[in-house]
């Protein structure tokens, strides 16, 4: 073994760790086919209520606050739901309707949760007169505003911005990677993160 | 302009050290006030921790000026890194409400060296 290899086999610190969470906070989605304004105008078509709609890892989060803050809007009441919540707490609905008005916004991350009878009800209090843009695995609870997909270049992409140029063997790497997690971009950094960590993750 | 100075220029501190750290600024347009802070953070794979353990305000401040601080560094949490986590104390000075702002890292431990929780020996060996 080389010496290069060997250093390359030594331990990452974790603050020296380019896929450490503060750096992935700072990735911007990235806009393929639809620009920013074009979504705003998409989602002002739609009535101002829409789904951005995907698997996990593709980028849903990313895109809903990025929409909310271009939006102007009053306040911007989010939601943000986790495996297992299928309702939303009763005196936290009423807590928010009470005091919304009409130019806010409502962000739900994670609306597949809320159980058939949940949404209906969320529906009903929300009505025509609130905007609404939540994020889900599924399409048809709202009118869907975009598909988010991910891509092996999207993730080399990322990968580029928080580290270096890939190399052809870095970049079939990243492809096993990717499909290993189905095209799950948050999981695929993830384990970037701890192969980085043991030092199997360098520039060549 | 913002600066952190530190004591020949070291940036590696026993726990409990008394330290003179000076700050100076030059500011493009008047600030309300200036900070600095004596914090850590978390850095690694889960979410950031923040804890300023200590602050110092200097109320409506001369577009330059610079100010020294004698400061006991704390006695814990010690500077540590591991693969999931880091443990990181800085110095920051910040400019408020613009929020132009300078950060120095540093290392406080007991031998003012950061502690690794795993080895950095090679593989083979």
């Amino acid at each position: 073994m080389t010496i290069q290899q060997r250093l390359k086999k030594s331990f990452c610190p974790a603050r020296n760790n380019p896929f450490a969470t503060e750096h992935l906070r700072k990735i911007r989605f990235r806009y393929t086919e639809n620009s920013l304004r074009m979504l705003q105008d998409r989602f002002l078509a739609l009535g101002s209520q829409a789904a951005i709609v995907g698997p996990q890892g593709h980028g849903k989060t990313t895109l809903q606050k990025e929409l909310a803050c271009a939006m102007e809007s009053g306040q911007t009441h989010w939601i943000k739901l986790r495996e297992g919540d299928r309702k939303i707490p009763g005196e936290l609905l009423d807590d928010i309707f009470s005091r919304a008005t009409p130019s806010d916004l409502f962000c739900i991350d994670g609306a597949e949760q809320l159980s058939w009878w949940n949404w209906k009800s969320f529906l009903r209090q929300l009505g025509k007169e609130h905007r609404c843009l939540i994020t889900s695995h599924r399409k048809g609870l709202l009118p869907t505003l975009i598909t988010c997909k991910t891509s092996v270049s999207l993730l080399s992409d990322i990968v580029r911005e928080l580290t270096f140029p890939l190399s052809e063997s870095r970049y079939r790497e990243l492809e096993l990677i990717f499909n290993k997690h189905r095209g799950d971009i948050r999981q695929s950094l993830r384990e970037l993160y701890d192969r980085c960590s043991e030092g199997d993750w360098s520039s060549s | 302009m913002l600066e952190i100075l530190l004591p020949e220029n070291r940036s590696a501190f026993e726990v409990g050290e008394l330290i003179e750290v000076t700050v100076s600024w030059s500011l493009d347009s008047p600030a309300d006030s200036v900070e600095l802070r004596l914090l850590w953070n978390t850095v690694g794979k889960g979410d950031r921790n923040l804890s300023v353990e200590k602050s110092w305000k200097y109320d409506q401040p001369m577009m330059s000026d610079e100010v020294t601080e004698t400061i006991r560094l704390p006695e814990a949490p010690y500077s540590f890194s591991g693969k999931l986590v880091s443990l990181v104390w800085a110095f920051e000075l910040i400019a408020l409400p613009g929020g132009d702002s300078i950060r120095r890292e540093i290392v406080i431990s007991p031998d003012a060296q950061e502690i690794f929780l795993h080895s950095q020996r090679y593989e083979d060996e």
